[in-house]
This record gives structure tokens, C-alpha cells and sequence, in this order.
């Protein structure tokens, strides 16, 4: 069955649901209607989105929300689980290298709030735990894990820090005292190598000193064997090559989905679904085989819809590249609802987005892909990389997504505008998204609408 | 020439060394958390380093990655065109990598002090300094009589908010412990002793990387370990815990900190205002009577 593009409520989801199945929809095991999430897990938010109508969409959400699920059947079944925290997107690569190892991040729960439309109460204990709102919203991570009601208790915690944002360091600092081991790992600010200086060239146009590329590959090395403990199993090249090139086949659809998507002249899949796609970089939602099936019948959906000139959001929309993922989803629906359109995006981790070379001892790789981490560098090289892709997508306007609380949001939204209007002369803006934005939506969407409207007027002159 | 340093923990005698002369920015009369105008998000003891920076011409200037605010802080200045800053990156742990990477930047420190007027250090100078350096003991603390004992923790006290502390001993408590940043646990940092084989670089770094003790380090165990035999031995009753806002790092802490230490703690949090306000002076009044 293939419908044109339409975005559909949930009430709309229940009866292409079962048209679907009427027509042989065939799933996997975590498959079934988006509806369920709202009845079993109280994802209450649902019923406020609007969705892809592709049966790639329904299989990219079912694998996004039955996470937890999933991860409490792997141990079930005997899986060690990982708890990755920071890093976004590198120490995964490493623990799926490991035979009945599943990694995850911990940070997702910074989405419960929302997802639940606050039902969950996680960020009233968060207060009561001595994290206040006027933290990033990740804080919902810390009762999340005192309450074991959302994701189960990892078996190892691994944090990156050093440079990395204030607001996470001191909540992860603060999960420790209450008792939670966490392994911590430097991670250097990456900087510029000096005159004479061995230097490293990183993915992502980037560069930096060799002694800091060998400062994480120590820091991994360290990381690599605490994962073998918990695996029992030594963590050895052979192994981590063939994790190296299992993540890059995501990456590798990835990249084809983003190209597909943000360089089309009409977007053939919403944003909303482009925002979810690419949290899979970062540790394949706790299933990396199933993640290259969902990213691979999401890119065959693209494909299909760009060659049959089929679009997802208005062709006339202005094109927008989008900074920082939004703590509610609701915001990548309002974007489109004000006449824009996604065609590129920073959701800070390009780092997790670029292939890990191949053709080097592993941990290397892994320490070149750590140190081009987009938060770890100077906001400048940030910048540098979204004028670069904004030039690719075409982009007429970009916006920083500030986080609530978020301590790097403090500068770099300026240094990111004033970079994008210095080298492309497009209008750049800064909103802030809280975890449930209903209250502010008016804001957002005036904001927006300007936004396009200035994009749209300066297409006729 | 000055060389202001806006964290403890690079160390002075290394400055020194160079032929320069250290200063904590905390102690410039000029320098006046509060007293400028904040976008969102912005802690005012960051933009006062990065204002100070950018208008002060006859020195250099020494940033830390201790705290992200600080760290982006560094690129403000950068793009503001002032060249006479460095980004210093202090580990936020303890690892075999992390001491590496701290003497690395004593290193890269060195090259910036010297293309900014000072000389390379001579080992044999260097030694003498770190040797004979006025080892500062801890205070002891002064009979209290009536008052109530607390402790101050956090961010530095500079010039302008050491009416703080007057304000603390005006309500009836004495200060038995500063653990601010630019109080004990930075300035009782002692003479190091040569281990076999260690040139006297070697022996500076090693010993300034093992004298870290500060919230951002991860873990934080350090910090706590040398608060708490000093809040014991001291008989605080109660802990100020002085910060700005949007400092993530000291105000995650409060929680932490009254379960450990089984104390009260006041958060006293500054939101850009030059001075003790009277809001803060009312919140000491309350929590010293609470003591009492």
C-alpha cells in the first residue's frame, strides 16, 4: 500500500494501522500501533504529534518506544547492559563489539518528561534529589534511575568528562554519590594544533594535536577494559574492527538518509521522523542490527518518494537547518506547521554521523571520531561545519534550539549566529524548547513564523 | 608583566618562574562580578573574566576548562581579538592520561608565557622557587566564644563580595573553614616533596596535579575527603555554599553536601549584583539564628 505523504494524528495512525495490516503489513517482533505506547507506557505526548504516514515511520517509532522494553528482555535473556553516558555516540561502537553486550544512554530519559507529558513526575523527584529546573532537562535521568521504572540498571556506567557540559557532569557526579559507580573517562578540549606540533587530521574537516589523540586512545583503551570485564570477554582489535564497520554501516545510511532528505528540493520525510533517525547514530536504540533495518527502510522510503516527486511538507516551505535537538518533539512539528522545512541538522553529534576510519588500529579510529565531538571543540569549528552543510542543504534561515539549562547554550547560540551570518548573509535565530512547550507554542510559532516569513520575502527580491 | 590566572590550580610558581608575575583575577580591584549585563544563561563571574580580558591591555590572561562557562568564556575573548589569552585544560580526573595531558599544558603554558615577555625557566631556578616557597599552614582557628562555627565553600571570593564574610561574623558566626576556591584549598598547598629520579618540571607538575581539590573533578571524592576532617575538627555547624548562577557544578553539590556532612547548608547565590545584597544578608541573619 503506498500512500502519498501525509503526517497523521494518532487517531488518524489507528485506522491507517489497520489498513495497513488488511493490506499484509508485515512487522517486527516490536511492531503493533503506535496507540499501545499511549495506553501501556502513558506516552501521552502521542496524542499531540503528528506522524509520517510511511510504514517505515510506524517501524523507526515502535523500535524508538519499545526501547526499555527491549532492553529488560535482553537482560532477560542473559545480555550485559551498558550505560553510556556523554560521550554520544563512541563508547557504543566499542560495547557492541562484545558478544550479549547492549549499550544505551541513559541521557534519553531527558525525553520521559515530555513523552509523558510529565506524568511520569521524574523531574518533581529531581527537585526533590537536589537538581532543580534550573538544570537541562536530562536531570529526569537521575530518579529515572532510582526508580527502575524506565530503563533498567545498567551493569556498568561509563561517563565522559572534561570537556564536557557543566549541567551533565554535575548531574552524573551527583547519580555517583547516590550511589551509583560511574567509570569516568577524560576527554581533552580539543584544540588547535600549534605551530611545529604533530597533528592529527579528525572526520569532520577537523584537526588536533597527535598528543591528544593519544591521550583518548588511552582513555578508550582504559574504557575498553572495563567493558571486557563486564562482558568477560577481552575487548580485542578483531573485534572492535568488525564493531567499527557494523557502525558504519549505519553511519553510512545515515548519511544517504540525511543527503536524500536535506538536499531534496521537497523534503520527503518530516523532520520530527529526520530528528528520530538520527538519535540511532548515537547507540542504535539498543539493537544495531535493527537499526540498519529501520534506517534502510527509511532511506528506500526517501529514495522512493524523491523519485516519484512525492513530498512530506510543503515544497514552498523555507529551508531551515536546525541547531541542538528540542526537548519536546512537539517543536519539529511546529516548524513545519510555520512553513518551514528541515534541511540540515546539528543535534550535537555530527561527530556520531561521520564514518570511523577503517584503515588504522581501531582504538585510534574510535579516539579521532571522540575528539571531533562537536561540544568538545571550540563553538567556532561548530559553526564552521553548519555553514558548511547549510551551503549543501541550501539552507535560508537556521535556528538554535537552546536546551533549558544547558551551560554550553550560554555562548555558542551567538557565536553560531554571528558565523552563519558573517559567511552566508542568512537570517539565524535562538528559541529555547522546554520538555513540554504547549504553554509556549504561541512564542515559538510568532518566532517561526517571522522567521519564514523573512526567509520567504527575501525570495522574491 | 601580570599574568592573571582564573583558577588555583595553574600553578603560581611556574609563572613565576617565567619571570612574571601571577595574580588570581578574583584580586583585581577592577574586577567586579555583577556589574555587567548578562544574556541568558551567562554566569556573571564568567563575563566579568571575559569583560576584564577584553579591556585589560597590559597582560596575560590564563582561562581554565575547570567550567564549561569558563571554557566558552575563553572563545568570547578570542573572537573579541584579544591575543593574549590561553586556554588552560585542567583534567577533570585523575587518570595516568590526565596527569600527562596537565604537565603537556605546563608546557604549552610555558611557549605562551614566553612569546608574551617572559623568559624560559631555568631547572635549577625552578627548584629553588618550588623548595623555598612559603609553605602557608592552615589556619588555626580563632576561640570562637558565642559564635556559631560555620564554613564557607565554593566559587572564589573576590574584592568586591568579601563583605560576605563581615556579614557572616556581623550575624554571630565565625568563619572556621574557607574552602573557596582561592581560600585553603588552594593557598595550603605545600612544598613538594622531589621524588627519585623527578626533574624539578616533574616534580611541579606532579605535585600541583595531586594538590587538585575541587568540585569539577570527577570523581569529587577529593573535595570531600579534605572537607571532612576539617568541618569535624573545626566543629562546623553549618556550610554557606556561595555561587553564581548558572554554576552547575557548586550548586549540584548542596544536596551532596548536607547528606554527607549531616549539615545545614545555605546556597547563597549570586545573580550579578556587585556587593553582599540585602537579601543575601537577611538569608545569613535567618540561617546563623537557625544555628544558634
Amino acid at each position: 500500500m503506498n500512500a502519498a505523504p501525509r503526517q497523521l494524528t494518532l487517531e488518524q495512525w489507528d485506522e491507517h494501522y489497520a489498513q495497513l495490516r488488511a493490506a499484509g503489513l508485515r512487522e517486527a517482533a516490536y511492531g503493533g500501533p503506535l496507540r499501545r505506547h499511549v495506553d501501556r507506557e502513558r506516552d501521552f505526548r502521542l496524542q499531540e504529534l503528528r506522524f509520517d504516514n510511511s510504514p517505515a515511520a510506524l517501524r523507526l517509532w515502535n523500535f524508538l518506544l519499545t526501547e526499555n522494553e527491549r532492553l529488560r528482555e535482553a537482560r532477560h535473556r542473559g545480555a550485559k547492559l551498558v550505560g553510556t553516558m556523554k560521550d554520544l555516540g563512541t563508547v557504543p561502537v566499542m560495547a557492541y563489539s562484545l558478544p550479549k553486550v547492549l549499550a544505551f544512554y541513559p541521557d534519553g530519559a531527558w525525553w520521559t518528561p515530555c513523552l509523558m507529558e510529565c506524568s511520569d513526575k521524574l523531574q518533581q523527584q529531581a527537585d526533590a534529589m537536589g537538581i532543580d529546573a534550573s538544570f537541562c532537562p536530562v536531570r529526569a535521568m537521575l530518579p529515572a534511575f532510582q526508580n527502575g521504572e524506565h530503563f533498567p540498571r545498567p551493569d556498568l556506567l561509563v561517563c565522559s568528562t572534561g570537556a564536557v557540559c557543566d549541567d551533565f557532569s554535575a548531574i552524573a557526579q551527583r547519580l555517583e554519590h547516590l550511589g551509583y559507580p560511574v567509570f569516568w573517562w577524560e576527554m581533552p578540549r580539543r584544540r588547535a594544533p600549534s605551530p611545529g606540533e604533530a597533528a592529527c587530521v579528525l572526520p569532520g574537516n577537523l584537526a588536533a594535536p597527535r598528543f591528544q589523540v593519544e591521550c583518548v586512545r588511552s582513555e578508550l583503551e582504559r574504557v575498553g577494559r572495563a567493558l571486557g570485564e563486564v562482558a568477560d570477554v577481552d575487548l580485542q582489535d578483531a573485534r572492535l574492527a568488525e564493531g567499527i564497520r557494523a557502525a558504519n554501516k549505519v553511519r553510512s545510511l545515515l548519511q544517504a538518509l540525511r543527503e536524500t532528505v536535506y538536499t531534496s528540493s521537497a523534503a520527503p520525510l518530516p523532520a520530527m521522523e529526520m530528528l528520530v533517525a538520527e538519535m540511532l547514530a548515537i547507540h542504535f536504540c539498543s539493537d544495531r542490527e535493527e537499526a540498519t533495518a529501520v534506517l534502510a527502510e527509511l532511506l528506500a522510503t526517501a529514495r522512493a518518494r524523491t523519485e516519484a516527486n512525492a513530498a512530506a511538507v510543503d515544497p514552498s516551505a523555507a529551508r531551515v537547518y536546525w541547531v541542538n535537538p528540542v526537548a519536546d518533539l512537539r517543536a519539529m512539528n511546529l516548524l513545519e506547521d510555520c512553513g518551514g522545512r528541515i534541511c540540515g541538522s546539528d543535534f550535537m553529534f555530527s561527530h556520531a554521523l561521520d564514518l570511523i576510519p577503517e584503515d588504522m588500529p581501531p582504538l585510534e579510529a574510535l579516539a579521532l571520531i571522540a575528539l571531533a565531538d562537536p561540544m568538545v571543540g571550540p563553538a567556532g569549528d561548530r559553526a564552521g561545519r553548519i555553514v558548511r552543510e547549510c551551503r549543501a542543504g541550501r539552507a535560508e534561515a537556521v535556528v538554535v534550539s537552546r536546551i533549558p539549562g544547558a551551560s554550553h547554550c550560554a555562548r555558542e547560540g551567538e557565536i553560531i549566529r554571528r558565523t552563519v551570518h558573517e559567511q552566508l548573509g542568512i537570517p539565524a535565530i535562538e528559541l529555547e524548547v522546554p520538555s513540554v512547550c504547549d504553554a509556549m507554542l504561541p512564542t515559538l510559532a510568532s518566532r517561526l513564523q517571522a522567521l519564514v516569513e523573512t526567509v520567504k520575502s527575501g525570495r522574491t527580491r | 608583566m601580570r599574568v592573571w590566572l582564573t583558577s588555583p590550580w595553574i600553578p603560581p610558581d611556574w609563572v613565576k618562574a617565567h619571570g612574571l608575575e601571577p595574580c588570581g583575577i578574583w584580586s583585581a580591584p577592577e574586577f567586579q562580578p555583577g556589574a555587567h549585563a548578562l544574556a541568558a544563561g551567562v554566569c556573571p563571574f564568567a563575563e566579568a573574566v571575559v569583560r576584564f580580558a577584553e579591556n585589560e591591555r597590559d597582560g596575560l590572561f590564563v582561562f581554565c576548562t575547570s567550567c564549561d562557562q569558563l571554557r566558552r568564556g575563553s572563545e568570547a575573548v578570542g573572537l573579541s581579538g584579544q591575543a593574549r589569552s590561553f586556554l588552560f585544560n585542567i583534567p577533570a580526573t585523575r587518570t595516568p592520561a590526565a596527569r600527562k595531558l596537565y604537565a603537556a599544558e605546563l608546557k604549552r603554558l610555558s611557549s605562551f608565557l614566553v612569546a608574551g615577555g617572559g623568559v624560559a625557566p631555568e631547572p635549577a631556578r625552578l627548584l629553588d622557587s618550588l623548595m623555598f616557597r612559603e609553605a602557608q599552614s592552615e589556619p588555626k582557628p580563632a576561640p570562637a566564644g558565642n559564635r556559631v562555627l560555620v564554613a564557607i565553600v565554593g566559587v572564589p571570593l573576590d574584592r568586591s563580595h568579601r563583605g560576605l564574610v563581615e556579614a557572616i561574623e556581623a550575624a554571630g558566626a565565625a568563619v572556621v573553614l574557607d574552602g573557596t576556591e582561592n581560600g585553603e584549598r588552594a593557598q595550603c598547598v605545600g612544598r613538594p616533596a622531589p621524588a627519585l629520579g623527578e626533574d624539578a618540571f616533574d616534580t611541579l607538575s606532579r605535585h600541583w596535579f595531586e594538590s587538585i581539590v575541587d568540585v569539577f573533578q570527577r570523581p569529587n571524592r577529593p573535595l570531600y575527603e579534605w572537607l571532612e576532617p576539617r568541618l569535624r575538627e573545626r566543629r562546623a555547624r553549618g556550610i554557606l555554599l556561595w555561587c553564581y548562577t548558572g554554576c552547575d557544578l557548586w550548586r549540584a553539590e548542596a544536596q551532596t553536601l548536607r547528606e554527607t556532612f549531616g549539615l545545614p547548608v545555605l546556597l547563597l547565590e549570586n545573580s550579578g549584583s556587585t556587593g553582599v545584597s540585602q537579601r543575601d544578608l537577611n538569608r545569613v541573619q535567618a540561617f546563623v539564628e537557625t544555628l544558634g
